[in-house]
């Protein structure tokens, strides 16, 4: 919202900058973004009078002229207005100046000595526009042939300089929509005066319901609680004076006409939207209020036609809509050249109402914005009167003394008390109950003393965000300005909670994955379907109901398709290889939930790597990753959880490990399929692991303490079985089964070697394990471990059909 | 006699080892059981009884010298062998690269605020990202006509018919935590909320469909507006880590009142110092209290909130809010 620095005084006489300003008004909540200076002094620019005015030799369009600006020689200035002339007094931009209006570049115009088709030009004389004093470009400015050659350009027009605020409106803050309700918070802070542009709120005597020019009547009193039209007969439309058409500029507004500028004038003033109709096309003298049970088609002002849902509110004439109410008028009934009689609306739309129409319309206005953020629905009447006056004033015209007040629904303002101690205890303050009162009345609060602690203070009705005892606090404190809530002497020194165990256990993981050279990502949530299709079913997938695009309409049920992108990613951009790790939650349907019923929502790791594990160096040759990179940096993690000793590894297919505690499924180990490698552009292999930490948390919280084992005393023996068996036979399972069999004197083993060859004959091949026992209690003879491997060899031979090689 | 105990020791301190065979040679004419010294040995028998003690303490002291003198030469020698090199041996050769592991910046960024947090005494607590009406809206004083519910701002999962506290929606901030924390526990409560948020927005440098916040909750009896100032101090010194320039300006929240936004004095060098935000804040709105059933009579609190990707951004000079998403290892690896 933008604000003029110069129309606030207005309000409120101050002598502070507009920094200062715009400080003080960021400290009370009115959050002033930017400051922008509007107009220019024109330094620079001085009053001339052309002695000479000939034609270019070289360009048919050119003048060469000399112009007396006081100085000893004229100046030579080469000229393309069709009106300059001789005798006439201009503006003359001298070498240097810098005008307010900038290049196509953005950068300021800056008159320099230049040629121009050959001959020397020492300045400019300026059209209005170059001087930003209007929009006429047609010919240079003549002055008054009174203007005193010389003299400077500001003691002949009018610079207004002036500075644009741009202010981030809270939403709770209605009131400041305008310039009067800024400068309300600027006079409270300063602890001034504010001078308000209307008299009264109300005109009793005056308004009827019945009148014998226009008939209004409200249908739908939900939506709209106040309707007043005062008419303005005998005007003449034309544009605005300077002043006006001036300030509706400095904010950014175009201006249109004497009537339509004074009721947007009046809506930056005091906040309340108008809207003027040519009284003579509004038929039956009737204004009707109401809502369609139909979508109607409309032609708003801005001569688009409309699609209007069922619903909205509109303004109608005694045959047809006219407006929108509160958001825009109809094409049908605006002010035009030949307009004579105007009817002036001010109303008090509901603001959800309003809002609804403007966002299924997708049309804010000015109008728009003020009504669904809720206006003051007692200023109805002062807004219309101040808006005829102005057009009295600058239209002609004559005011009819009776206006018609529709007023349906009343807005009584609250009462609610404030408790000094209360104020006090909740700031840290010690605010005596004279300041906290004298604060309020600033803000135009009616306050009563009820007691030496308590405040009975009646809100007004511009003020629908104060509600209960805690707003005004925020008033009082706001308008005191935080930053002098004093230091406290102490704050209490807290009792530290414990953290919670997820947070400790997921710190951990995070770290663990770092030092095992993971890279931590973080991957988008939200996914397209056919990619999450990919990772679960689809009666599993939750899906939002109102996605930006298809790319993201469903929540992630698996990290996997994360690791896929990032890795596709990267190797699109000449990565050879990927080492990626993420901690997220994952979505999926299913009962019972875990927070909400039917939704399981839960947190789970993964491990990815793909590419290159090396790339060709002089030390070693270019070698891809495998899954057993992966597996490793997996039997880690897990080991630095103390997991490790109970997970067992099956095999789900030739291509995914499953990893299960005590039968229950936490995790899983797999290469990546080709085609869903294609589907996100990635050639090189990719191993992922997936686990679920919400599992894996419940685990590891149930596992005893962690308690230092002694380290051995005695030597332990190692023992090398290679074994011969059928092609088909998994390591793991010979793995497993001696573990089982070998007891608890066996402590580590390693498989050293794996071949197939003819030696061995077709469909056999040989894996060889390096057992170390170890015995606590002594040092480990041959003789001591034979019985246990004889054990294992008869077990591997009766389940696997295992032979032992010499 | 006189064994001529003098010229060898002079011999063997002056005897040139330069190389493998000079060594040799010193080991065999004065080491070996065949050398030199062994020879006077030998002639020991020769002496008068009296002057062997004497002799034989002479002669140890030369069989001592001559065995240290070589074994000092071997060492020196071996040492200086290495003169002939293989190319694979050269020591300045370029060592082969190894991966290294990082944590992402949103996580280092993460974890400077709750240390900070952590001193201040604070736990941690989550949520689910797919939360209900009620903890995301309804109990932290969200009128049912905010716009906040509306579609163009929320993603929705689930829209109940018959009761709009029961539409389940991807959270649009973590404070649904703050109710969840305040159901569960009574007060003294000091706790952050960090996680992942989604709101509608389009991706553009500056805005995403999802983000992630760090909340804090202080709800205890006398919390007052002085402490959250007080806090919000120290808060920013201590993630700056350094003396800040900030001033507290008034804001609006449904959950909180008074509400604030801090600015801190921002510099970087060539350009002007301007302020920017750097959180929200403000006292616990009695309504959200009541709504956990907490007497506002009796129990106040203060609560802010900051974006991860905001602060993280500062800190590291980032100013597309995309490059958190994308996971290029040439941005990630800066981080290690």
């Amino acid at each position: 919202m933008k604000v003029s620095y110069n129309w606030l005084k207005d309000y409120v006489s101050f002598d502070q900058s507009p920094e200062q300003v715009a400080e003080i008004l960021t400290l009370t909540g009115l959050e002033v973004e930017e400051i922008h200076k509007v107009g220019s002094d024109l330094t620079g620019v001085v009053v001339g009078r052309v002695t000479a005015c000939d034609q270019h030799p070289n360009a048919d369009r050119l003048k060469l002229c000399r112009v007396d600006v006081g100085e000893a020689e004229p100046l030579q200035i080469v000229c393309g207005a069709p009106n300059v002339d001789v005798d006439q007094k201009v503006l003359v931009a001298t070498i240097g100046t810098e005008l307010p209006v900038s290049l196509p570049d953005g950068s300021p115009l800056v008159i320099r000595k230049s040629k121009i088709r050959g001959e020397v030009s020492l300045g400019m004389i300026c059209a209005e526009d170059e001087l930003g004093l209007g929009d006429d470009h047609a010919g240079i400015m003549v002055l008054n042939p009174e203007a005193e050659v010389g003299a400077s350009a500001s003691s002949v027009v009018n610079t207004n300089i002036d500075f644009i605020f741009e202010i981030g409106l809270t939403p709770n803050r209605p009131d400041a929509s305008c310039h009067l309700g800024v400068a309300r918070d600027l006079a409270a802070v300063l602890n001034k005066h504010l001078k308000k542009p209307f008299k009264t709120l109300s005109n009793p005597d005056n308004a009827v319901t019945d009148h014998p020019d226009i008939s209004i009547t409200i249908a739908d009193t939900d939506k709209c609680h106040r309707y007043v039209g005062i008419l303005v007969t005998d005007v003449k439309v034309g544009p605005s004076p300077d002043w006006l058409s001036s300030r509706l500029k400095s904010i950014g507004l175009r201006p249109i006409n004497n009537i339509v500028d004074a009721t947007n004038y009046v809506l930056h003033e005091l906040g309340q939207p108008l809207h003027a109709f040519d009284y003579n096309l509004v038929s039956e003298k009737k204004i009707e209020v109401k809502a369609f049970d139909k979508e109607r088609s409309f032609i708003t002002l801005d001569e688009v036609e409309r699609k209007v849902p069922a619903g909205s509110l509109f303004i109608c004439d005694g045959t047809k809509p006219v407006a929108i109410a509160g958001i825009m008028g109809g094409l049908n009934s605006e002010i035009n050249d030949d307009t004579k009689n105007v009817l002036i609306e001010s109303a008090y739309f509901e603001p959800v109402g309003i809002r609804k129409t403007s966002k299924l319309l997708n049309l804010q206005t000015d109008s728009s914005y003020r009504f669904e953020r809720g206006i003051d629905p007692n200023i109805t009447y002062a807004a219309a009167h101040r808006c005829a006056t102005i057009i009295r004033d600058i239209a002609g015209g004559k005011i009819q003394a009776k206006y018609v007040d529709v007023h349906p629904v009343k807005t009584e303002p609250r009462k609610v008390t404030l408790r000094l101690k209360r104020l006090n205890k909740l700031l840290g303050t010690s605010f005596m109950i004279n300041q906290a009162v004298s604060v309020l009345r600033a803000l135009e609060f009616e306050v009563k003393k009820s007691s030496s602690d308590e405040m009975i203070c009646t809100v007004p009705t511009f003020r629908p965000d104060v509600t209960d005892e805690i707003d005004l606090i925020e008033e009082v404190a706001r308008i005191y300005d935080y930053n002098k809530i004093p230091n406290p002497d102490y704050i209490h020194i807290p009792r530290p909670e414990v953290l919670p165990f997820r947070e400790q256990f997921l710190t951990r993981l995070r770290e663990v994955a770092r030092s095992l050279d993971f890279r931590e990502i973080y991957a988008n949530s939200l996914l397209h379907e056919n990619t999450a299709t990919a990772f679960a079913q689809d009666t599993d997938l939750i899906k939002t109901l109102n996605p930006i695009s298809k790319d993201t309409a469903v929540l992630r049920p698996s990290l996997i398709p994360g690791l896929l992108k990032a890795a596709g990613y990267n190797f699109n951009r000449g990565a050879k290889s990927v080492r990626f790790f993420e901690i997220g939650n994952t979505f999926k349907k299913g009962n019972p939930g875990t927070w909400h019923n039917g939704i399981i929502e839960e947190t789970w790791m993964m491990l990815g790597l793909g590419g290159l594990r090396r790339e060709e160096f002089w030390f070693h040759k270019e070698e891809p990753y495998t899954i057993f990179d992966l597996r490793s940096a997996v039997e880690v993690l897990l080991g630095s959880i103390h997991l490790n000793k109970n997970i067992v590894t099956k095999k789900i297919s030739d291509h995914e490990l499953g990893l299960y505690y005590e039968n229950k499924f936490i995790g899983s180990i797999a290469e990546v399929e080709k085609k869903t490698r294609d589907y996100f552009d990635v050639s090189a292999p990719l191993f992922v692991a997936t686990l679920c930490v919400s599992d894996m948390l419940e685990l590891a919280k149930n596992l005893p303490p962690m308690v230092y084992k002694p380290v051995p005393k005695f030597p332990g023996i190692d023992f090398d079985l290679a074994l011969q068996v059928s092609s088909n036979i998994d390591a793991g399972d010979l793995e497993q089964t001696i573990r089982s069999v070998a007891g608890s004197r066996l402590t580590s083993i390693s498989t050293f070697d794996v071949f197939e060859g003819k030696s061995l004959g077709s469909g056999q091949k040989s894996i060889a394990f390096r057992l170390k026992f170890i015995d606590e209690m002594k040092t480990l003879t041959i003789k001591d471990v034979d019985s246990i491997i004889t054990k294992v060899v008869r077990k591997l031979s009766d389940s696997y059909g295992a032979k032992l090689r010499s | 006699m006189k064994l001529d105990t003098d010229s060898i020791r002079k011999s063997i301190r002056e005897f040139e080892i330069n190389s493998a065979e000079s060594l040799e040679q010193f080991r065999l004419k004065y080491v070996s059981r065949k050398g030199k010294v062994a020879e006077l040995f030998s002639k020991m028998g020769t002496l008068a009884a009296e002057e062997r003690a004497a002799a034989g303490k002479v002669l140890n002291e030369l069989k001592n010298e001559a065995q240290s003198r070589f074994d000092q030469a071997k060492i020196d020698l071996e040492s200086n062998l290495s003169t002939e090199r293989a190319a694979s041996d050269d020591i300045t050769l370029q060592a082969p690269a190894r991966p290294v592991g990082s944590h992402h910046p949103l996580t280092l960024t993460l974890e400077e605020i709750k240390r900070v947090f952590y001193r201040l005494g604070f736990s941690i607590a989550e949520g689910p990202e797919i939360e209900d009406d009620f903890h995301n809206f309804t109990s932290l004083n969200f009128p049912p006509e905010h716009p906040a519910r509306d579609m163009q701002d929320t993603f929705y999962i689930h829209k109940d018919e018959h009761q709009i506290d029961k539409d389940l929606l991807l959270r649009t901030h973590t404070s649904p935590v703050q109710i969840r924390k305040m159901l569960e526990q009574r007060p003294p409560i000091r706790s952050i909320m960090p996680g992942r948020v989604y709101r509608n927005e389009s991706v553009t440098y500056k805005s995403y469909f999802l983000f992630h916040q760090v909340e804090a909750l202080y709800v205890d009896k006398n919390v007052n507006f002085a402490e959250l100032k007080e806090t919000l101090v120290m808060l920013a010194e201590m993630v700056f880590n350094r003396k800040v320039e900030y001033r507290l300006r008034p804001s609006f929240f449904p959950f909180t009142e008074p509400s604030l936004e801090m600015d801190i004095w921002w510099e970087q060098p060539g350009k002007p110092g301007k302020w920017l935000e750097i959180l929200g804040a403000g006292m616990v709105h009695p309504n959200v209290l009541k709504s956990v059933d907490i007497d506002p009579e009796v129990y106040s609190g203060f609560a802010l909130g900051m974006g991860v990707e905001r602060m993280a951004s500062l800190r590291y000079g980032i100013d597309d809010i995309r490059i958190f998403y994308d996971n290029d290892v040439r941005f990630l690896e800066q981080f290690q």
